[in-house]
């Protein structure tokens, strides 16, 4: 009996006007905005080849072990079509013997204008200020709009029209009008998806650079899953409050309300309100912390009172002037040697401190984001954003897992680095080219050229290019790996079952409802 | 007669459960935007200092003997106290400024760490006209003509003599007055509890700016309910003229505004940051120095590469905003888009605000310079040789000084003259989009057929 209603129901759907307006334009903006998101995740691809091989080439050049640092570029996510994520979080993170990578200690993507920049793509800061939409969000909104245009008048409409008395004459019950009604317009909702799913896999395939993997295919796979879920929980939740009202014109108006209450409303407000709770005091207690731990290897240094020819020592790296590297005589790099033996591990120490510090910080951040994001839970739109962003792996808790993951990838690399901290490769190669040592000529002419011309003349007198690379191939590579598919199936499994649970209690509620419904 | 036509549809607004359902999500929209941003400006104006560090020590005074090669002195943005009206793409622009004496180095914002949590847009006032008061007036307005068409009730109102002009005016004017009841009285709820809570004291401009920004809210509104009539008057039902709003809502809202960011990157032509480094790399060699120059010249040559360095910056940064303008230009098709720049330039925010700052920080700068030249020449130990990055020596005053008023830095917001001035094009655009909507639907409805369709 039911596959007769469903039937009659998905036949009159697919007939009518709004099926047909509804179709056109959410196929319409699908198809516009995946095309915009796979054009942006081709170029943030390309950016990214780019990125590892000029950090890899950077790496490559390394000549003493104290600059030794690592940048760890996250590859885009090609599910980033469908959730695009925080734009304000940082692409590298930075492994280096004197930085620990934090959850917000990187700040790589800050609007910044200036005339260091390094990237070759145009990559204009201020088009930050236009908010970007995805797929995600145009399922959330329109298609969930057209849930309430699809029934909004499955009842009060058949009661205007008469033929609801006609249809309970019949041998099927009310209970199983609902369900035929229900499953007729999930499936007549399907067909706008998966038009639009279908739209972004041609554009996949259509694009010169792109091809994936079948993980990439079991995520499409899993968000496709997920959107009908988000459908069927919209539908079942106007289906059950269209049967509060008697007229149809009236009854879509409530809907409407009740649409921008769960679309707009709560997501903007909600996570509005939570601004005023954010914790107050934290990042002063951040910033003294810091200072103390710094303030701390500071007085260290000092007690130990060693003085560098010219003076120049940085507190919180190893990092010397381009004189310490290859304007040491080995007399002083011998004296450097020693001293070292004492200063690295301290300031190794420090790195390690000034981590916890802002990890600390960052935890008590994150977990008020937590708190923020479950105000925001009652509304399905948000829900069902957390799936997608889970899945498509551009949430918070994916880009943690992945600091966490450099972090472990940095203490393998302290594993291979730490024993050379205690020999002169550390900071010099001047054993290696003794004809380098500064004798009394080159000195002056060194002199003469930093007061001419500054900053620039130190780059000359680094003729990096006559020492040789350190080899740094047993040192362990650089692996860190973006969560699978089957994980972020696990992270978005909360929120998953909160949108089960939701249709299935607004299907229960209206199946009690629906016994109650006025015929006359 | 006109006035019957309204009172009859403003007071069957008024009673109607749609218009306290919009003004009670407006109202607590509204008073929650002004709460939170009365927490983020009082957090906003303790961080704002008026001393520029690395400029000017604690006791107020400038140490002329280390300026040249200080290079981080860093100037930042007056918080705006009219933050609640306009928020939204503020917080991803550049805040700061930071400088050497000599030039400008970099325009950028300070990463508050907590920011990369921030994925919700700002719910600022101009957010919740744009969007839920909008839908508003769709919902207010979406079955005047078509429902009562469906009903058979306006063949009844128009045997009354009164024109379909007046009819037409009648329920345009009776749904703005409702959402003007609605806006207005939640602006002054809105205004009260900004008084109350007193964290950001309004001066005489801001009240001006604000009397702007409702006026230029109800225009846009005003244009919002044209639409709805529109789709009233073209459509068979009420339904049908609920989903063509709906859908013209949708396209006008969310998708070309959205477009706009995307629209800027394709069609606009801004340098890449690695070719700005190399043309900044180039500089040097434009103005070279030689062994043999004398020092008041390799002075001179030095300051005029970093004038050339600042020049460079700057215009970079105005190439960026002239990308951002491109895209908005092309978005302006939008109501909702033209009514947020408006919005955005009178109360003083966005590129036409960094803009405002960006000028601000250079004059500073320039101010700045030429008082510690005027300082320097006092003394007459120096060679008054002010030299880009070199410190010490006897080329330049080692006096620790007071520079008066030069030595802070007062950053201004454009003031309402301005800013209405930079939004008047928009304003034109919105009255623009008003009155063709009205001259449609007029036009439309003067023609049709008032008798209930068959078959609705």
């Amino acid at each position: 009996m039911i596959g007769h209603i469903v039937r009659k129901e998905l036949l009159v759907n697919l007939q009518s006007m709004r099926f047909l307006v509804g179709l056109v334009v959410s196929a319409l903006m699908m198809g516009i905005v995946g095309y915009v998101l796979v054009e942006d995740y081709a170029t943030r691809m390309q950016k990214y080849i780019a990125d590892v091989a000029e950090h890899r080439a950077a790496l490559a050049e390394t000549k003493v072990y104290s600059m030794v640092a690592v940048d760890v570029d996250i590859p885009p996510s090609p599910l980033s079509v469908f959730s695009r994520g925080s734009q304000n979080l940082p692409t590298t993170l930075h492994v280096s013997p004197f930085h620990v990578p934090s959850l917000i200690d990187e700040g790589g993507a800050s609007a910044s204008i200036g005339l260091n920049g390094t990237s070759s793509h145009a990559d204009n800061p201020l088009l930050r200020m236009f908010s970007s939409i995805d797929l995600g969000f145009v399922i959330s909104t329109i298609l969930s709009l057209f849930a309430v245009l699809l029934v909004f008048d499955s009842f009060s409409g058949e009661r205007e029209q008469g033929t609801l008395k006609l249809l309970l004459t019949s041998s099927a019950g009310r209970v199983h009008l609902l369900a035929g009604k229900y499953v007729g317009a999930l499936v007549t909702l399907a067909i706008p998806l998966t038009v639009g799913f279908l739209e972004v896999m041609i554009l996949w395939a259509l694009h010169p650079s792109l091809s994936f993997d079948a993980q990439v295919w079991a995520g499409v796979g899993l968000v496709y899953c997920a959107s009908l879920l988000f459908l069927s929980s919209f539908l079942a939740m106007a289906l059950f409050l269209s049967l509060y009202a008697t007229e149809s014109s009236s009854c879509l108006m409530y809907l409407l309300l009740a649409w921008v209450t769960v679309s707009v409303v709560i997501p903007a407000g909600g996570g509005y309100v939570a601004e005023y709770f954010r914790p107050k005091g934290l990042r002063e207690i951040m910033l003294s912390e810091a200072k103390q731990a710094s303030a701390h290897l500071s007085n260290e240094l000092e007690r130990l009172n060693y003085r560098q020819k010219g003076g120049w020592n940085n507190a919180w790296t190893d990092w010397f002037g381009a004189e310490s590297i290859l304007g040491l005589t080995q007399q002083e790099a011998n004296n450097r040697l020693a001293y070292n033996q004492k200063v690295v591990p301290m300031k190794l120490q420090y790195a390690e401190d000034r981590y916890r510090v802002v990890e600390s910080y960052a935890q008590g951040l994150l977990s008020w984001s937590r708190t923020r994001e479950d105000l925001i839970r009652p509304s399905l739109c948000v829900d069902y954003g957390n799936v997608v962003q889970a899945l498509a792996g551009t949430d918070l808790n994916t880009f943690d897992d992945l600091v966490q993951k450099s972090r472990l990838y940095r203490d393998a690399m302290m594993a291979y680095l730490r024993p050379k901290s205690e020999t002169s490769l550390w900071f010099t190669r001047i054993f290696e080219y003794p004809d380098m040592e500064p004798t009394e000529k080159n000195q002056q002419y060194w002199q003469s050229l930093i007061e001419k011309e500054g900053q620039r003349a130190v780059e000359k007198i680094m003729s990096w290019d006559r020492v040789s690379s350190l080899d740094l191939t047993s040192m362990p590579p650089p692996s860190v790996n973006m969560r699978g598919v089957t994980e972020r199936a696990l992270h978005a499994l909360p929120d998953g079952i909160l949108l089960f649970a939701a249709s299935v209690v607004f299907i229960g509620l209206s199946m009690i409802r629906v016994r109650h419904y006025p015929l006359n | 007669m006109l006035w019957t036509v309204v009172k009859r549809e403003l007071l069957d607004h008024l009673f109607s459960l749609r218009f306290s359902a919009i003004f009670v999500l407006t109202l607590i929209l509204m008073l929650t935007s002004v709460l939170v941003f009365s927490a983020r400006y009082a957090r906003q104006q303790r961080e704002y200092p008026k001393r520029v560090e690395a400029f000017v020590d604690e006791q107020g005074t400038v140490n002329l003997y280390s300026i040249a090669c200080n290079s981080g002195a860093t100037v930042r943005e007056v918080p705006s106290p009219l933050g609640f009206l306009f928020a939204a793409g503020e917080r991803e622009l550049p805040d700061q400024s930071v400088m050497a004496l000599h030039g400008l180095n970099t325009l950028w914002r300070s990463t508050e760490p907590g920011d990369i949590m921030d994925s919700s847009s700002g719910t600022d006032w101009t957010y919740v006209v744009t969007v839920l008061l909008s839908f508003g007036a769709g919902l207010l307005t979406y079955k005047s003509i078509s429902g009562e068409r469906r009903d058979g009730t306006l063949t009844l109102v128009l045997a009354n003599p009164v024109s379909r002009a007046t009819i037409l005016l009648g329920k345009y004017l009776a749904a703005l007055l409702a959402l003007g009841t609605v806006f207005i009285a939640s602006v002054l709820a809105g205004v009260i509890l900004l008084e109350v809570l007193g964290t950001a004291q309004l001066g005489g401009d801001d009240w001006i700016k604000l009397g702007l920004f409702v006026l230029l809210s109800m225009i846009f509104l005003s244009a919002f309910v044209f639409a709805g009539l529109l789709c009233s008057v073209f459509t068979r039902g009420p339904v049908l003229s609920a989903v063509a709003f709906l859908f013209a809502w949708m396209t006008l809202v969310f998708v070309i505004p959205n477009l706009g960011g995307i629209l800027a990157g394709l069609n606009g032509k801004a340098q890449t940051p690695l070719q700005v480094r190399m043309a900044a790399k180039e500089i040097p060699d434009r103005y070279t120095l030689t062994p043999a120059m004398s020092g008041e010249k390799v002075a001179s040559t030095m300051l005029e590469r970093e004038s050339a360095r600042e020049q460079l910056l700057l215009s970079y940064f105005r190439s960026l905003v002239a990308q951002v303008d491109l895209g908005r230009n092309l978005t302006r098709v939008s109501p909702a888009s033209a009514f947020s720049f408006a919005a955005e330039r009178i109360v003083g925010g966005g590129t036409f605000r960094l803009t405002r700052f960006v000028d601000n920080a250079v004059r500073y700068r320039q101010g700045m310079f030429q008082a510690v030249i005027e300082a320097d020449k006092r003394d007459p130990k120096s060679q008054h040789r002010y030299v880009p990055y070199w410190c010490g020596g006897d080329h330049f005053s080692a006096l620790t000084v007071d520079l008066g008023p030069a030595k802070e830095f007062h950053d201004t917001l454009p003031s309402a003259k301005e800013g209405f001035a930079a939004a008047f094009w928009d304003l034109f655009l919105l009255l623009m989009y008003t009155i063709i909507a009205f001259a449609v639907a007029f036009w439309r409805f003067a023609r049709q057929d008032v008798a209930p369709a068959p078959g609705t």
